[in-house]
């Protein structure tokens, strides 16, 4: 294990450069994501509805859910400029129709009720769903915690052999 | 302005630097041949690759420099059908990304018109070629395991990548069948002792190699050869034509330096065109002349005709066997196994057969996640427990040349490409579907509500039926290749990105033949 440990700094050395990885890298991924954040195109409330529909969409279980690595943000983030018009445009749409339908004073249940509708329907709802759920997919597991801590991957790294599939039953 | 390089006449002027230009290049001046080597794209250094960059390690939004050209400097023009050509412009040419998997052709793929009626058979056989294999692969070195197949006949190989437990499991299913799943033979360097650095497993080849274990004319070729003093590499540069002399006979090659827009002239006794399909195209296209009206070796009107490349469909799946087991590193050298070409049964409106890669996305994301249904807890824990069952299938057609479908140059405009694929052999679309189903009805259950009847989701198109998932239009095959047929014209599975042309005006004049064409699909990420 520390002989990997050893090639994973050598290796975050040779490849990790640019102010923003370097500020990144000082802070854990959830600890970046509770930093106090002003929404940049989202006004406050819709920023909240967001925030509560990623975290429907991915919750925190045994590892944290989508907005505690801050999934809600960086779709804000996306929204920024001028070639995301269409984007802005639907999320905001969406947001607004889902606002007005009284989703935020739901309870728990109703919520994941109305989710529910919305994920089997088809129509301009069923759109708005899968969207806001791919990119919540999207950047959840683009993440340090969606990528190793939920899904356990162990690549992207050095080996000097790679041993294959070494299980009896898969031959 | 005439450089200083007008002066020398070299024996040979290669253009183009990648697999084909960049290993003739070498093996002229390994002959003693004095070469000039023109590439229009510049060296990279792959040890400054940051493929290795987690995505949570890059900027929002990530800014990639890529080898394609700057559009703001270079004004893109499009004319034509949208085909996607996977191509930059980098000393090394495609070698420089690629995931280097080399299939020799077998005795059947020579020919292809007295086996199943469709194109014309080559003017030589597989063992006239043979050797060249031979010669080819100790060259790029090759890994791979030794078959003894038909389809895909054996070379000279390195050690074999291991496979992996989905690829096993597969073959398991297949050979019930009568199919096989094989390590992939591939221009990777297994073990160290070959003149370059062992693969490491990272699973990033296809974004280049950044210890260059692939196969890279750019490290492994074109160094070696201007260490001999015989080999003058212009990178930077391009061909603006090919110009001929009283007797018909090309004497020198007009080229201009992309950044400064320097002319220049290179002279030579013998000129190789291989800057790829279309750009060797262009590149006769353009130079045309008094005695050329229709540019170079086209008398007979057949240059950037029969314009063909491959198709592709690929299906995803989950193997039972491997649902909500522990994560291991299964990253390898991405395309890591394939199964070989598999003849399509009697009967069908196709010919020959395909070829599948497996596993050819990488296995850092979760590709499936966005297609696992629902939400919440259950959601979540589904993407998790699928991840390491999730396996695809990317199968390959190849597509037939019809003259129909040309590159074209015109004075005033840009380039002009008409692509319509036809039909096919080796059908991608039509196979894969059984040839998966076949395999999974033996070896997976498909876990996923969105599964098709045979027990694959074909995820990435929906649900549109076989015949039309490899987005080729199928008609009946012509009697012979040249006979008309009813053109059922569809965009290419790859149409959504676009061929495009960019163009480099002239200081004086606006010339044609600096109009061109480029696409790279895949950016190459750079430090700097």
């Amino acid at each position: 294990m520390s002989d990997q440990q050893t090639r994973r700094e050598a290796l975050v050395q040779i490849t990790v450069g640019g102010g923003a990885a370097a500020a990144l890298a000082s802070l854990s991924p959830v600890a970046w994501a509770q930093t106090p954040y002003q929404p940049k195109v989202l006004s406050e409330s819709q920023f909240k509805l967001l925030t509560t529909l990623v975290d429907m969409i991915i919750p925190s279980t045994d590892t944290p859910g989508a907005s505690a690595v801050g999934v809600d943000r960086m779709i804000d983030e996306d929204l920024v400029g001028e070639i995301k018009a269409k984007l802005k445009e639907e999320l905001l749409g969406g947001l607004s129709r889902l606002d007005k339908s009284g989703f935020g004073d739901l309870a728990e249940t109703d919520r994941v009720k109305l989710l529910q509708e919305y994920s089997e329907a088809s129509g301009a709802e069923a759109d708005f769903f899968q969207a806001r759920k791919g990119l919540t997919v999207d950047h959840y597991y683009s993440t340090k915690v969606g990528i190793i801590d939920e899904l356990g991957y162990q690549g992207n790294t050095y080996l000097a052999q790679f041993p294959g599939c070494t299980h009896e039953e898969h031959q | 302005m005439m450089g200083a390089m007008s002066r020398e006449r070299f024996d040979v002027c290669v253009i183009g630097s990648g697999a084909a230009g960049g290993t003739l290049a070498s093996q002229l001046v390994k002959r003693g041949a004095r070469v000039a080597l023109i590439e229009a794209g510049k060296y990279r250094d792959p040890s400054k690759l940051r493929n290795h960059a987690w995505p949570y390690d890059q900027a929002r939004p990530p800014t990639i420099p890529s080898v394609t050209p700057d559009p703001k400097r270079e004004p893109v023009e499009y004319k034509g059908d949208p085909i996607s050509v996977s191509r930059g412009r980098v000393v090394g040419g495609r070698t420089t990304h690629w995931n280097a998997v080399t299939l020799r052709f077998s005795e059947d793929d020579f020919r292809e018109w007295s086996m199943n009626g469709i194109e014309e058979d080559w003017p030589l056989t597989y063992r006239e070629l043979a050797p060249y294999y031979d010669q080819v692969e100790e060259l790029m070195v090759v890994c791979g395991t030794r078959e003894n197949l038909e389809v895909v006949p054996d070379g000279r190989f390195i050690r074999p990548l291991r496979m992996r437990c989905s690829e096993n499991i597969l073959d398991r299913a297949c050979r019930r069948i009568g199919m096989r799943v094989i390590p992939v033979r591939k221009a990777l360097a297994t073990e160290p002792g070959h003149g370059r650095s062992a693969c490491h497993y990272c699973g990033h080849c296809m974004q280049g190699c950044g210890v260059s274990a692939i196969f890279n004319t750019a490290e492994h070729l074109i160094p070696q050869a201007r260490r001999t003093g015989r080999l003058v590499l212009r990178s930077g540069w391009m061909v603006r034509e090919l110009r001929t002399d009283d007797e018909a006979r090309v004497r020198s090659a007009a080229i201009f330096e992309r950044d400064s827009g320097e002319e220049d002239a290179i002279k030579a006794d013998v000129f190789v065109a291989c800057c790829g399909n279309i750009e060797s195209a262009r590149l006769l296209l353009n130079s045309r002349s008094r005695r050329f009206p229709n540019g170079l070796a086209n008398s007979n009107d057949v240059v950037g005709r029969y314009l063909h490349g491959h198709i592709t469909a690929e299906v995803h799946g989950y193997l039972a066997d491997l649902v909500g087991q522990k994560p291991t590193n299964q990253d390898g050298a991405l395309d890591h196994a394939c199964i070989p070409r598999a003849q399509t049964p009697e009967g069908s409106d196709y010919a020959g057969g395909f070829g599948i890669q497996l596993n050819v996305r990488g296995y850092m994301r979760p590709h499936h996640a966005r297609h696992v249904p629902g939400f919440g807890h259950d959601f979540k824990k589904r993407v998790r427990d699928l991840k390491p069952a999730h396996t695809d299938a990317l199968a390959f057609g190849k597509v037939i040349g019809h003259a129909e479908n040309r590159v074209s140059c015109t004075r005033i405009a840009a380039m002009t490409t008409v692509y319509r694929c036809r039909r096919c052999i080796s059908a991608g679309s039509l196979m894969i579907g059984p040839c998966i189903g076949r395999c999974s009805r033996h070896a997976t259950r498909s876990t996923t509500r969105r599964a098709s009847p045979c027990g694959c989701s074909s995820r990435d198109r929906g649900d549109s039926p076989p015949t039309r998932s490899g987005a080729c239009a199928w008609v009946k095959p012509p009697k012979r290749p040249s006979s008309i047929d009813s053109i059922k014209r569809t965009r290419s599975k790859t149409s959504s990105s676009l061929m495009e042309a960019a163009s480099r005006p002239s200081p004086r004049r606006i010339r044609p033949s600096q109009l061109l064409p480029w696409r790279s699909v895949r950016r190459r990420i750079f430090s700097g």
